[in-house]
């Protein structure tokens, strides 16, 4: 398999944002706070998999920054197929160790997202890919937003959750294979 | 998949007691921060009963492959004067055929436990998520607590969640 990840795609789907880091990240602001998003490291590919890591920032200036990274796997279709994240709220040494979310392992009803596939002419492998990226970014949202809304009252480092949602779907829409 | 955010902001002016701020210019959309002219910058403003402020910033969007959904999320503020503003995130899907499939929300209000919804996929989503969060609002926030205005926050997150589907369009 002859995986490609397609960095200016992946650009292309933060409005505003900016290169940065000598071009290893790019930059863009949502609301009232800025985010980083590095560009993917550690490609590890096989014959049927894909493994890429991502660093995340949630800046916060003359304080350190908040940090995620992600650690994402992609199958033979280059659907995603796991996520790992680790979290760490700068200053306040808050932080999620190392977890894992496996798509196959949700168990979500998702049953008005697969409904729509077939009356809006959507192929069986996207479906499935889409599907697999919703179970894995909604378990990441509730569980990681269980823990963080008890830190702190800044909407900024609330925020951070849904952008990195936003980029793990983004990171997977410029994967192919 | 789109996101028409003039429908978004001209939909929630529409609902009773909803009263959206200068909504001739722009359709109620306007740059928070006068000097930055980024999208994700504009905001919209407006009043319930005319005495309680909420702000909601441009929807974020991301697509999925081929059309076959749409994540949106956004950032809501009752705005509380001298007071920290109360954050209200949500964060919805929209299927391939543009139908509401999923939400959360929570709720951050200073000084106060966060309220989170459950992950919402079935039934009428709006309508859970605002009992959900109505579930937790308490009757008497205290001097400086906006109690009216928190009051509020759950029909802020259901007339946002129909504005946003009325923006949604396949």
């Amino acid at each position: 398999m002859n995986y490609t990840f397609n960095k200016t795609t992946f650009r292309s789907f933060y409005p505003d944002c900016e290169e940065t880091k000598d071009g290893t990240a790019i930059e863009y602001k949502v609301e009232d706070s800025n985010y980083r998003v590095y560009y993917p490291t550690n490609v590890v590919k096989t014959s049927t998999t894909m493994q890429m890591t991502v660093q995340l920032d949630h800046i916060r200036g003359g304080a350190t920054d908040d940090h995620v990274i992600l650690v994402l796997n992609y199958d033979d279709k280059a659907h995603l197929s796991s996520v790992s994240y680790t979290w760490e709220a700068g200053n306040d040494g808050y932080q999620i160790p190392e977890t894992l979310i496996k798509a196959v392992d949700i168990a979500f009803d998702v049953a008005g997202l697969l409904g729509a596939f077939e009356t809006a002419g959507i192929s069986e492998e996207v479906a499935e890919g889409t599907k697999e990226v919703f179970d894995v970014c909604c378990k990441a949202y509730n569980d990681i937003s269980k823990i963080v809304v008890k830190w702190s009252d800044n909407g900024g480092r609330m925020y951070f959750i849904p952008v990195v949602c936003h980029s793990i779907i983004r990171l997977t829409n410029s994967v192919s294979v | 998949m789109n996101f028409n955010y003039n429908t978004f902001s001209s939909t929630l002016d529409t609902y009773d007691d909803v009263d959206v701020k200068h909504s001739s210019t722009n359709n109620g959309w306007f740059y928070k921060d006068s000097k930055d002219d980024s999208d994700f910058n504009l905001v919209v403003e407006y009043s319930y009963d005319d005495d309680h402020n909420y702000r909601t910033w441009r929807q974020e969007l991301t697509t999925m492959e081929g059309n076959s959904g749409m994540l949106v999320s956004t950032k809501i503020d009752h705005i509380r004067g001298e007071n920290q503003d109360d954050h209200l995130i949500l964060m919805a899907c929209y299927n391939a055929v543009g139908v509401i499939c999923y939400a959360q929300a929570f709720v951050q209000m200073k000084n106060e436990d966060p309220i989170q919804t459950d992950v919402i996929t079935t039934g009428d989503i709006p309508d859970q998520i605002h009992d959900q969060i109505q579930a937790h609002i308490k009757d008497d926030y205290g001097i400086n607590g906006s109690t009216d205005g928190r009051k509020k926050i759950p029909h802020i997150a259901k007339v946002n969640l129909y504005s946003m589907a009325a923006a949604v369009s396949v």
